[in-house]
């Protein structure tokens, strides 16, 4: 099923909202949206998944590609609202010692 | 579209089915199959499948969950490399096959794609793939972090299965608690 993403841009930070299962079929539209974000090289992305029910490793890799992206420009990409289940596949993979995670959207603009 | 096959009445029973060939398929009591088109859209329902199965017999959200990554990372691998790409063409389908034994849950994945030779690919060394930020190839190493067991066996062209276990007693802690009971 196709993922419900919108996004908004305010005082050079971008937050991007995830709702849906991400895996293999659904991570290109994840990736598109983010891609938006890193042609217009905005400084800090936050990817707002407190409505990601279920993500995979193609889910996983999106992300860190768009981290990469970002760093390229001396911007960031950081993550909000992560549920436990996919909080657990940060951990499993040790992404949570690479990716910033907040607990929710208003804490990741905060803490910038 | 999926079956459901009570194989034997009891534990011990030796009565087998063994449909799609995996070899010293052990004695089980109940199976569920599911024959599917490779195609990405379908991942969202074999999970559903899988989960549901998962569920049924018991497990708790936590292993429900690990199961379902499992076999959806390796659905994944057969349809970005087994079938190339996933794409839809209706005529690549893969098999998933459930047995439910009465200490373990074994998932068998099949399909009839180009395979691949298991021994070539390396763990990632996490250290390093964090350290260098690779993008992707997670897959095998979160299939092996999540079940107990993963075996693979590869006729490329032919038939290609990827066997994954859970046991219903999670064994890693009963060895933990075995070793402490005799530390004691």
């Amino acid at each position: 099923m196709s993922l419900k993403i919108t996004n908004s841009v305010e005082d050079k930070v971008a937050v991007l909202k995830i709702a849906g299962e991400v895996d293999m079929f659904s991570s290109p539209q994840a990736r598109n949206a983010i891609m938006e974000l890193v042609k217009q090289r905005v400084p800090r992305v936050v990817v707002e998944l407190s409505g990601v029910s279920y993500m995979d490793s193609s889910g996983v890799a999106t992300l860190i590609e768009g981290l990469q992206l970002c760093q390229k420009y001396n911007g960031t990409l950081v993550v909000a609202g992560l549920r436990d289940n996919v909080r657990e596949v940060f951990e499993l993979t040790r992404l949570d010692k690479i990716f910033q995670i907040y607990k929710d959207v208003d804490t990741a603009k905060v803490n910038e | 579209m999926f079956v459901k096959r009570i194989v034997g009445t009891g534990l011990g029973s030796q009565q087998c089915v063994n449909q799609i060939g995996y070899e010293d398929m052990p004695t089980t009591e109940c199976e569920y199959q599911l024959r599917i088109p490779s195609e990405t859209d379908n991942l969202e329902l074999i999970r559903d499948f899988v989960s549901k199965v998962a569920e049924k017999v018991g497990f708790k959200s936590d292993d429900v969950g690990k199961i379902e990554l499992a076999c959806d990372e390796a659905c994944t691998n057969v349809m970005k490399h087994a079938y190339a790409s996933g794409q839809k063409n209706g005529k690549e389908s893969l098999d998933i096959l459930i047995q439910i034994d009465y200490d373990k849950f074994t998932l068998v994945v099949t399909d009839h794609g180009r395979g691949f030779d298991p021994d070539a690919i390396k763990l990632p060394d996490m250290k390093e793939y964090l350290a260098q930020l690779k993008v992707g190839g997670l897959g095998i190493y979160l299939m092996k972090t999540l079940m107990d067991e993963v075996d693979y066996q590869m006729q490329p062209g032919v038939r290609n299965q990827v066997k994954m276990v859970k046991y219903f007693i999670d064994k890693k802690n009963s060895k933990l608690i075995e070793s402490e009971k005799e530390n004691k």
